[in-house]
């Protein structure tokens, strides 16, 4: 019996590292826990086994799942130099944004704005900034973020509009506590 | 969580007070048993998590839970403190059954602060 429950243990990590999708390999790693507190049961450490399965199973499960769930909105902001044109080009570029968040099953949200960089990077949640001025666009983005080289290449492979990007570096640690 | 289904938050809604009382249980009876003050407050905490998946907007005050735990760390290390002073070395089952049972409740107790604190700051505050 044991030895079935660490056979199944290394199967279990090996789908859960090589899975394609974020959520399987969630669900992977929540029966992954399961089975090591059954293992800690076999060695009689019932103890153990209980902390393992509420935790594994419980609480590290949802935790990730919430991450993944926050990590869905995908927010784009929009600053126009000037007004008067390129309408035309900045619907193309939202369409094919609109494309990609379709493709990679997330929430698009474009904010226009009319803020500078510093302003949006120091202030708001951005995902990536996009500075339309007369003759160029620009598209912003972190080096953490892991979407930015996708789009990158996204844009270069399906459209023609002239896409120049640049690297934001954020400061280290987090403001909000 | 916006498309909620039904048969979800019902049977949730039952499971929930029992997952509780099994949680207090592990942490009464960790003494004799297996389970005891973290485990116990685990299994409380994700009942925290079910209330949160049954009603999501639900009004819940961080920095009170957040008192609480302080006020509560500071009493497990007053009670450990004491005890080892006055009454190390004691045969008396009772009473040292009491002392476990307690530090075993205010453990839990702790312990279930701090895992929602974890919960709701994730859930609630932390973007990006």
């Amino acid at each position: 019996m044991l030895e079935i429950a660490l056979l199944l243990l290394v199967v279990l990590a090996i789908l859960a590292v090589q899975t394609n999708t974020l959520r399987r390999a969630i669900v992977y790693l929540c029966v992954f826990s399961l089975l090591c507190s059954f293992c800690y049961l076999l060695y009689q450490a019932p103890d153990v086994a209980i902390a393992e399965a509420v935790i594994g199973s419980t609480l590290s499960t949802i935790i990730y799942l919430v991450a993944l769930n926050k990590y869905k909105v995908f927010r784009v902001y929009y600053i126009m130099e000037s007004q008067e044109s390129y309408y035309i080009q900045k619907n193309d570029l939202c369409k094919t944004l609109a494309k990609y968040s379709y493709e990679k099953e997330l929430e698009l949200d474009i904010v226009n704005s009319n803020k500078s960089i510093e302003d949006i990077v120091n202030d708001y949640p951005y995902d990536i900034i996009v500075l339309h001025s007369s003759d160029t666009i620009t598209v912003y983005g972190d080096k953490s973020n892991y979407h930015f080289d996708d789009l990158i290449k996204y844009i270069g492979d399906t459209t023609n509009i002239e896409v120049t990007y640049d690297y934001l570096i954020e400061n280290e640690g987090d403001t909000l506590l | 969580m916006r498309s909620r289904s039904e048969l979800l938050i019902k049977s949730l809604g039952i499971l929930y007070p029992i997952i509780f009382l099994f949680g207090i249980y592990i942490t009464i009876y960790g003494h004799n048993t297996p389970g005891g003050g973290f485990q116990g407050g685990a299994i409380m905490s994700s009942t925290f998590i079910i209330q949160y998946i049954i009603n999501p907007e639900i009004e819940i005050s961080l920095w009170k839970l957040q008192k609480i735990e302080k006020v509560l760390f500071l009493c497990i290390l007053l009670i450990v403190v004491i005890f080892i002073l006055y009454m190390n070395g004691t045969t008396n089952t009772l009473i040292n059954r009491i002392y476990l049972v307690s530090m075993n409740i205010l453990i839990a107790t702790k312990v279930y602060c701090g895992l929602s604190i974890i919960f709701f700051r994730f859930v609630l505050f932390e973007s990006r």
